[in-house]
């Protein structure tokens, strides 16, 4: 029986009991109200950092197309995903074993994974540019302390076409050299941005918080290059420059309708899949655009061409050939085995590549048969400079493009001498580029365009977009002084010296001009002895000219009995005339007689 | 006069009795409770969805990074079948005659 004593006492239990669960869920409410509110910001700020993950997404490098003559393009350079296969020597239990079967798949070395592995501490790559078939075939073999990774790679499928024009993306993502540094911006778009919630593996979870911005995949090119001239003009160089055991040689081929480049190809060359083995950077320089030279007689095309502008000489126009002119105290020649004699034609100073006719040239220039005046001088600075753009960089799409330099007519003491060398291409420096594209403009009637490599650009967006011919400069010379040296270029390669260019074609009108420079002492003034550029410098057909040529081969180092084998004559022409040859058959040219 | 029109009119007399709805505090937590849980329920179902569709939007990229892979791939060895060097290495290409003697007809 429950006394009344008892139920008080219970009363007073549950009191205590009731007063204790309210102070202890007070406690909480506090705690809560301190945790979620009070503190709110910061635990928010904390889950989130745990939950979220900002990830970027990479953007695809656009791509490099090259041209292939019925219209149609082909890619030259292109992204390709493959596998880096690396070791942690930690964990991987049968080293040789291991190394044959890693091995026995890549095609590499056994033993040198085997050294790699034992050398290793805890990251050791064994195999980069692995097939992704590859690499799920050894991701098979489930060997412990073998993993894979991905990466993007450029590829280069046409190999070292058109090399030095690409350059290369080093691995870091970033293009050298060439196309892919000039373009390097374009050409990498720009990564994208993704926060989103992950789960416990770190993976991302579609939620409506996820904030992403997307990558912008790069802009793609459509190049002027021919991939068959290309190809072509490569092998010519490649044999040539073996041929006469020069160092190296350069071919630019442009359409001087417009100014896009067709090919230029240099050797020695490198294929930009494998950019690493090259031991002499030199090899990734595009040398027609980066490497100023002093021309030799191909500059007395443009001398000429002032001289025919300006009428102050006609291709019948006669002077009498000294054989060296004195000038600034000092004794200007003909090259030797030129020889001396009366009333020799502007025609004949081409032909025979007359250096002190070029001379002439310039006296007439200065209105004084006998010596050079300023106005003069300043005359032919003009024609080299602005009508025909030497001392300019032509602005072509590649890096540290070279202007050249051309000096300034002044009337200090040597300048007299100077511009005398280069009357016939010394004492200057030109660019083979500018070069081939000041004869572009003498070819296409007087229009002197920007050389250009991109015809077409294709957004990521889907879109494209022609890239216009850019005139650099109209009417650089009266229409009958260009119809005067086009004959003028035509008789050199029938008479003279592109005779062998005429012989190779027989019934095809081709216009050009040699030039054999001497090579600038690098160690002090003067010349090196027995050391020469040689270049030709032409456009075919003349009469309708399709495209514009110069070959230049460096230093070459002929065995025979005469010093003028190993003249531009012998080390170029044939080369400019093979080449003339395919590509009458390439464009199907008939011959005009 | 319509049969429609005689109805209607019949019941604009008709007495109606006002109902109302009285709820005691019991009961209304009850609904709250049974509310509330109802609309987490629902907002757990949605959220769960939404994480399983999340897993499957992830697994559809992978696939579709995947694919471009493979086609990166396919368009990496289609354009070095194409290229020149392999065109002229090709055994169709050695077995062709070069031309030597073009002649254009006038």
């Amino acid at each position: 029986m429950i006394s009344p004593s008892d139920t008080l006492e219970q009363r007073r239990r549950l009191r205590f009991l009731a007063g204790v669960l309210l102070a202890s869920g007070a406690l909480l409410l506090v705690r809560l109200v301190y945790l979620q509110i009070g503190e709110h910001a910061r635990y928010l700020a904390e889950a989130t950092s745990e939950q979220t993950r900002k990830f970027e997404i990479p953007a695809r490098r656009g791509q490099l197309y090259v041209q292939d003559g019925d219209g149609t393009t082909s890619p030259i350079a292109l992204d390709q995903t493959l596998d880096i296969v690396y070791a942690d020597p930690r964990y991987v239990t049968n080293k040789a074993e291991t190394a044959q079967k890693v091995a026995a798949l890549t095609g590499g070395s056994a033993s040198n994974y085997m050294t790699d592995i034992d050398n290793g501490i805890d990251y050791v790559v064994l195999a980069t540019r692995v097939p992704l078939l590859t690499g799920t075939q050894i991701e098979r073999l489930g060997l412990s302390g073998i993993g894979l990774t991905q990466q993007d790679y450029r590829v280069y499928p046409e190999g070292q076409l058109a090399a030095q024009v690409l350059g290369f993306v080093n691995t870091e993502g970033i293009g050298q050299y060439g196309l892919e540094q000039y373009l390097n911006k374009q050409l990498s778009g720009t990564p994208g941005r993704l926060a989103a919630k992950t789960d416990t593996r770190g993976i991302p979870i579609a939620t409506a918080d996820n904030v992403e911005q997307p990558a912008v995949n790069g802009t793609s090119y459509v190049l002027t290059i021919d991939r068959n001239i290309q190809a072509e003009a490569e092998k010519e160089i490649a044999a040539q420059v073996q041929k006469v055991h020069a160092k190296s040689g350069s071919i630019v081929i442009t359409d001087p309708s417009n100014g896009n480049v067709l090919a230029m190809a240099t050797y020695p060359t490198f294929d930009p899949n494998n950019y690493g083995q090259v031991s002499d950077y030199n090899v990734f320089l595009n040398q027609p655009s980066t490497e100023a030279f002093e021309p030799g007689s191909g500059m007395k095309v443009f001398t000429m061409a002032a001289g025919l502008d300006q009428g102050k000489v006609t291709p019948d126009t006669t002077y009498d050939d000294p054989g060296c002119y004195t000038i600034d105290s000092r004794k200007i020649c003909d090259a030797a085995g030129d020889k001396p004699g009366p009333d020799k034609t502007m025609t004949v100073v081409l032909r025979d590549s007359l250096n002190t006719g070029a001379m002439f040239v310039l006296r007439m220039l200065s209105g004084n048969p006998n010596s050079f005046t300023l106005a003069g001088k300043q005359l032919l600075y003009s024609y080299f400079t602005k009508h025909f753009g030497f001392g300019t960089a032509t602005g072509v799409a590649q890096p540290d493009e070279s202007a050249g330099f051309v000096p300034k007519a002044t009337n200090v003491s040597g300048n007299d001498a100077t511009y005398a060398n280069m009357t016939f291409g010394q004492g200057m420096t030109v660019t083979m580029l500018q070069m081939v594209d000041a004869m572009g403009a003498i070819a296409n009637g007087g229009t002197l365009y920007q050389p250009q490599l991109i015809a077409q650009q294709l957004n990521p967006d889907g879109s494209t977009q022609n890239v216009e011919p850019k005139v650099l400069k109209n009417h650089i010379m009266s229409a009958s002084a260009i119809s005067q040296l086009n004959q003028m270029l035509q008789v050199v390669v029938q008479h003279g010296s592109g005779y062998l260019a005429a012989d190779e074609n027989p019934g095809y009108a081709i216009a050009g001009k040699t030039g054999t420079a001497q090579v600038a002492n690098p160690n002090g003034p003067g010349y090196l002895t027995g050391v020469n550029i040689g270049s030709f410098l032409g456009f075919a057909p003349a009469t309708d000219p399709k495209f514009a040529m110069m070959v230049r081969i460096n230093e070459p180092s002929v065995d025979c009995d005469t010093a003028e084998c190993g003249y531009a004559e012998y080390t170029t022409v044939p080369v400019f005339g093979d080449m003339c040859k395919w590509l009458f058959k390439y464009y199907g040219i008939p011959p005009t007689s | 006069m319509t049969t429609a029109t005689l109805t209607a009119r019949r019941n604009q007399n008709l007495y109606r009795q006002p109902t109302t709805l009285t709820m005691g505090s019991n009961s209304a937590t009850f609904v709250v409770i049974a509310l509330i849980s109802v609309l987490a329920l629902l907002y757990l179902n949605q959220i769960t969805k939404t994480g399983a569709i999340g897993y499957q939007v992830t697994d559809l990229t992978a696939q579709r990074d995947q694919l471009v892979s493979d086609e990166q791939t396919l368009n990496v060895e289609a354009a070095r079948l194409e290229s020149i060097q392999t065109i002229q290495d090709s055994k169709t290409v050695a077995g062709m005659v070069p031309t030597t003697q073009v002649s254009y007809a006038k």
